[in-house]
């Protein structure tokens, strides 16, 4: 007796558990029904909202920084190393400033042309203003944010920004006016740590023999900054 | 004469009362001095060990145990017990069931031991010279008190102490009826510690299971404040949102399902139920949103089936019917596979991975997110269910004391007295300790298929719901033309999603079907535009 209603158990055990399986037969399969509601299809905005993993309100942003110019002298390279200093007021403008420390070499064609010799033994020695030190204050705009998959490790926030900045700069001549234009993408990799890669046409007026030369440079910077 | 017989019977009285207390203590088993103080241990030993005198007369096997003893060669004592008391009266006594405990506790077999004098002891005989040392070893804060597994009887309390018996009771799995039982054991336990909070927390639970919400309420809420909170402040703030969610208090309960952070193991029942909250309050296109992150593949094992069928009740809400339609698909190609593989283990929960989630859980309990591949072979909330881990825990203990049995018994060959090392008796503890690891080992098997077994019911439960969406589609979708006619020409409704609330700094990305941002769970906001009206051309 007692076998036979282990067996009963069992067997409606079985039929109880094919029958969960077979429920899930068909189940969302009625396509063509489907479709005479679509009529009324919402439209469904989807969207992530998000906060700005690092807080850019009233921050004070360090960033030592080195350049490197291109386009203006041609006869000298020209590199700086510096530091900016700038206070974000809201996550899209900060204002700031920028102290830059210039390095100036003659580069192959203004050796070559020091080097070679006309027919009265002479090379050509061209004059060069280089830059010594500048010092300008910038604003900067921050329109356009994203973030990226940093090597499966993190997400990173970044910002792309545009620049706008004017002072002084230091020549062999003298002190000069000076400004510039640009962009830049600014990465926030924590709280404190960011790094910003940024490029920007700079001009000033230089002399050559006496006469006022307009220097169109392009710059590309490299900035690491530290968040106060 | 009379003087002559008086002094001849009192003579031979002292005589046979001084041979019954001790024949070392006439005879002198050493005339002199004891040389050293193990020499000095084992004469006082043999003297004075407490617990020859909770026996009336003792023979030369039962004082070599007590010498054993007193000279802290516990192992050894343990093997010469059954000797010395396998076959006498005293064995199945309390005193002498106590004996046996004491020496099974001394010798690390704690759970064994303690499951042992509760099963076989009567706490009423048993010898405050032995209540005394056992108590000692297990002491008020020892572990054993929650693995167990034990029957306490009041008489214990006074041995132990009432801060054991409020840890013993509150092991039990108490129901909406036990909250009369439960007002009890707060009584008899000391205000201000973890043991009442424990109990209190389980009296918040039975009170809000019976509807005396407001109640539980005020106890949860002073819980909540207690430095000794009994369970972690994640199940405090879901129990408070469940309460105020049964009580129709929707915004107050979606408050608290929002306090629980995406770390923690609750966060995707909080996730689901304030879906519900949403849904309730006629906030569907919230429930979308919500269900947005539940929903994807990356976390379709540790997602139930309800959190599938709340989306395609969000869905039908706003009349998006391709929506429920991807919904109903979704259940059928997550729960089907699910449904095989519970209704296997329900047969056969001895399976490898099974084994595996025992193993890891032995030596550190997993959370629901590190369960990784091994979630689609086992039941979805197995990391969180008490009883298994409890039983783990027990399996666990009884391997290391069965390791520890199994010690002794090699060793009694060597180690055992003239007469120990061959005894039936050694043979039927050893077996006795195996039994019950086997026990533990099914105990968690038995659990295993339990909660398969739920499982496969609650996925069944919900697959019948969800043919009653299907079936609402259906009638919606044949009514769907009068809907048009009858909304053609109204104004657009659009319902914006509240899920984040409004603040400073915040940014926007769209969401990509398909890609998953680890980031962005969580995050999602759904406006739904002329849900259940006629989409313009």
């Amino acid at each position: 007796m007692k076998k036979i209603i282990f067996i009963l158990i069992l067997a409606t055990s079985q039929w109880a558990n094919a029958d969960v399986m077979k429920d899930f037969d068909g189940l969302g399969e009625n396509k063509d029904l489907f479709d005479t509601a679509k009529a009324l299809h919402p439209d469904l905005n989807v969207t992530v909202v998000q906060q700005r993993v690092v807080d850019r309100r009233m921050r004070v942003e360090l960033a030592p920084e080195l350049s490197a110019f291109t386009g203006g002298d041609a006869y000298m390279d020209t590199t700086s190393y510096g530091l900016t200093a700038q206070l974000h007021i809201v996550p899209w403008i900060s204002l700031g400033a920028r102290y830059a420390k210039f390095s100036n070499a003659l580069n192959k064609e203004g050796e070559n042309l020091i080097n070679d010799v006309d027919a009265n033994d002479k090379g050509i020695i061209p004059d060069m203003d280089f830059p010594k030190d500048s010092v300008m204050g910038f604003v900067n705009f921050y329109p356009i944010y994203g973030k990226m998959n940093t090597m499966n490790i993190g997400i990173t926030h970044f910002d792309l920004y545009m620049s706008l900045g004017y002072g002084n700069i230091n020549l062999r001549s003298g002190t000069t006016p000076t400004w510039s234009a640009g962009g830049g993408v600014g990465l926030w990799w924590s709280q404190h740590f960011s790094s910003r890669f940024e490029v920007r046409y700079q001009t000033y007026k230089a002399q050559r023999y006496d006469q006022g030369v307009d220097l169109d440079n392009v710059v590309a910077s490299l900035q690491l900054g530290y968040l106060l | 004469m009379k003087k002559i017989l008086i002094f001849v019977v009192c003579l031979l009285s002292t005589i046979v009362a001084a041979a019954e207390d001790d024949v070392l203590s006439i005879l002198g088993g050493d005339s002199g001095k004891p040389k050293t103080e193990k020499e000095m241990k084992q004469k006082n030993g043999a003297e004075t060990s407490p617990f020859k005198a909770l026996f009336a007369k003792t023979t030369a096997e039962q004082n070599i145990l007590f010498g054993l003893m007193q000279n802290g060669e516990f192992e050894k004592a343990l093997l010469q017990y059954f000797e010395a008391f396998g076959k006498s009266a005293d064995h199945k006594t309390a005193n002498g069931q106590g004996l046996l405990v004491y020496l099974f506790l001394k010798n690390g077999m704690t759970v064994f031991g303690v499951e042992t004098l509760f099963s076989q002891v009567d706490p009423k005989k048993l010898s405050k010279f032995l209540a005394e040392p056992l108590r000692e070893i297990l002491h008020d804060n020892h572990t054993v008190w929650k693995l167990a597994r034990i029957q306490w009887a009041p008489d214990w309390t006074p041995i132990f102490s009432p801060s054991v018996e409020v840890q013993v009771k509150s092991n039990k799995v108490f129901s909406a009826k036990d909250v009369e039982e439960l007002k009890n054991i707060i009584k008899s336990s000391a205000p201000g510690t973890r043991d009442r909070a424990a109990i209190q927390w389980q009296l918040v639970l039975s009170l809000a299971i019976a509807g005396e919400t407001v109640t539980a309420a005020k106890l949860l809420n002073s819980l909540m404040t207690t430095p000794e909170n009994p369970v972690g402040v994640d199940l405090m703030n879901m129990t408070a949102a469940r309460m105020l969610f049964e009580n129709g208090y929707m915004d107050a309960a979606v408050k608290y399902y929002k306090k629980i952070p995406t770390k923690s193991d609750f966060w995707l029942d909080a996730q689901e139920e304030m879906g519900w909250s949403y849904l309730r309050k006629g906030e569907p296109q919230n429930t979308l949103a919500v269900t947005e992150s539940l929903l994807i593949p990356e976390l379709q094992y540790i997602v139930g089936a309800e959190t599938v069928f709340l989306r395609s009740l969000g869905q039908l809400k706003v009349c998006d019917y391709p929506g429920v339609l991807k919904t109903l698909a979704t259940f059928r190609e997550r729960f089907k596979p699910k449904t095989g593989e519970m209704l296997k283990l329900a047969q056969d929960a001895s399976t490898p991975v099974v084994k595996e989630f025992i193993a890891k859980t032995k030596k550190q309990r997993l959370k629901t997110t590190e369960l990784g591949k091994m979630s689609a072979s086992l039941p979805r909330l197995v990391s969180r269910d008490e009883s298994l881990y409890k039983a783990i825990l027990l399996e666990r203990e009884f391997e290391r004391e069965s390791e520890v049995a199994m010690g002794i018994y090699g060793r009694s060959l060597a180690n055992g007295t003239s007469k120990v090392g061959f005894q039936g008796d050694l043979e039927i503890f050893k077996k006795s300790i195996e039994a019950q690891l086997n026990g533990a080992r099914n105990a968690s098997l038995a659990r295993m298929k339990v909660l398969a077994n739920e499982e496969v019911a609650d996925i069944h439960r919900l697959l019948q719901k969800m043919h009653i969406v299907e079936a609402e589609v259906l009638q919606q979708a044949l009514t769907a033309q009068k809907v048009v006619q009858a909304t053609q020409d109204s104004k657009a409704i659009e319902k914006k999603g509240t899920t984040i609330a409004d603040a400073k700094d915040q940014i926007t990305f769209p969401a990509e079907n398909g890609q998953v941002w680890f980031d962005e769970i969580g995050k999602y906001k759904v406006d739904v535009i002329k849900g259940c009206q006629a989409v313009k051309k």
